[in-house]
């Protein structure tokens, strides 16, 4: 009997979270880019969750609606509460982050080529200042990510076209 | 005429139905004549699509795709891209430069370049028809298309990420173009600039 036999698929949209306590859920991001997965996951009592965020922080321009999830900084915070909900405990966090590459490399597209970039730097800035160390990340590069992260292990797989599905972490 | 008023006239009302299907009647057109053979376009849609299923709305999010991203850069401000699966890229390109089907196997550089000039003309057909049918002669200027072969949800992270600042969903203008022998399937969106409160166009 293999935990993929019986995995039961539930993907983090763009923008928004995903926590499970449940042996069979493996949580997905699929098809990174710029965007950033933060994954945490309790070994203890064997409760994760991913943060699916596209954009580092809200700049002054935002519209105040919209929706946290969307925002690194903010989205963190709300995984890290949604977690402890679960009985997770800081300390015991397993943390991981992935994406962040940069889609255009092109010349006249110099505004969007370093989102990726800064929604890593946000993920490490905000992580740290809630005292949380990352374990292992796949960031950067150019190149798209599908993220899973099984809640019976606490394994991380991060797969691209090119490069297959390699263990980040387990 | 405002930015927000061209974009009201695009998408809003019967005239935007109308101004639509001849656009991309014009632009199948030409990509017709580009290829030596008949393109078809189907009837444009108007989506709202939330940002959380924008990965999802064109596909599955992590299957191998070709995106071709353009800007529109004077007149009409705007973004456009072109998403198709990578064997239809690649029946496209033998097309373009009048080879035997099957001869492109993968997408180097000169593959790249020939989508990226389909890009190119095909918003550059939309702009001038945009153009004419509203008789405003500006809206004539598309960027240098950049191409991209990734996972769906990250080569559309290229728009939403800009327009997640100011909203949690996408306008787009949505056509399918295709041929009869179905070797040939495109999908163009055409978005407005991230910039611009679309929200107050809609009734």
């Amino acid at each position: 009997m293999t935990e993929e036999r019986f995995e039961n698929l539930r993907p983090a949209p763009i923008g928004e979270m995903i926590v499970s306590a449940t042996p069979n859920d493996v949580l997905i991001a699929y098809g990174l880019g710029s965007c950033v997965a933060i994954c945490l996951y309790d070994p203890v009592v064997h409760v994760g969750g991913i943060l699916h965020a596209l954009l580092p922080t809200p700049t002054t321009e935002s519209r105040v609606n919209g929706r946290p999830t969307k925002y690194v900084d903010r989205g963190i915070v709300l995984l890290l509460e949604s977690l402890f909900k679960h009985s997770a405990k800081r300390f015991r966090l397993l943390v991981y982050l992935c994406g962040g590459a940069k889609m255009v490399t092109t010349m006249g597209f110099e505004d969007m080529l370093n989102i990726g970039e800064r929604n890593v730097i946000a993920a490490h800035e905000v992580l740290e200042a809630h005292n949380l160390r990352i374990r292992a990340e796949a960031t950067g590069g150019a190149a798209g990510r599908t993220v899973k992260l099984y809640i019976a292990t606490g394994k991380v797989t991060v797969r691209t076209l090119r490069g297959g599905e390699e263990v980040l972490g387990s | 005429m405002s930015q927000e008023a061209i974009w009201k006239r695009l998408v809003v009302g019967e005239e935007s139905e109308v101004l639509l299907r001849n656009t991309m009647r014009r632009v199948a057109h030409g990509l017709s004549e580009m290829i030596n053979q008949p393109i078809t376009a189907n009837m444009p849609r108007i989506k709202q699509i939330p940002i959380a299923q924008v990965g999802t709305n064109a596909g599955a999010p992590d299957a191998e795709m070709v995106g071709i991203y353009l800007r529109i850069e004077a007149g009409l401000r705007g973004q456009a891209i072109i998403i198709l699966p990578l064997t239809f890229a690649l029946n496209l390109v033998d097309l373009v430069m009048a080879n035997p089907r099957g001869s492109s196997l993968s997408l180097g550089m000169v593959e790249r370049s020939a989508l990226g000039e389909v890009g190119n003309l095909t918003l550059s057909y939309f702009l001038n028809a945009v153009s004419t049918l509203m008789e405003e002669v500006e809206m004539l200027q598309p960027s240098p298309p950049v191409v991209m072969v990734d996972m769906l949800g990250a080569i559309l992270n290229i728009i939403a990420a800009p327009a997640a600042f100011m909203s949690d969903s996408l306008l787009v203008i949505e056509t399918i173009f295709q041929d009869v022998a179905r070797s040939v399937w495109i999908r163009l969106w055409v978005l407005p600039d991230p910039t611009i409160d679309w929200t107050s166009l809609l009734p």
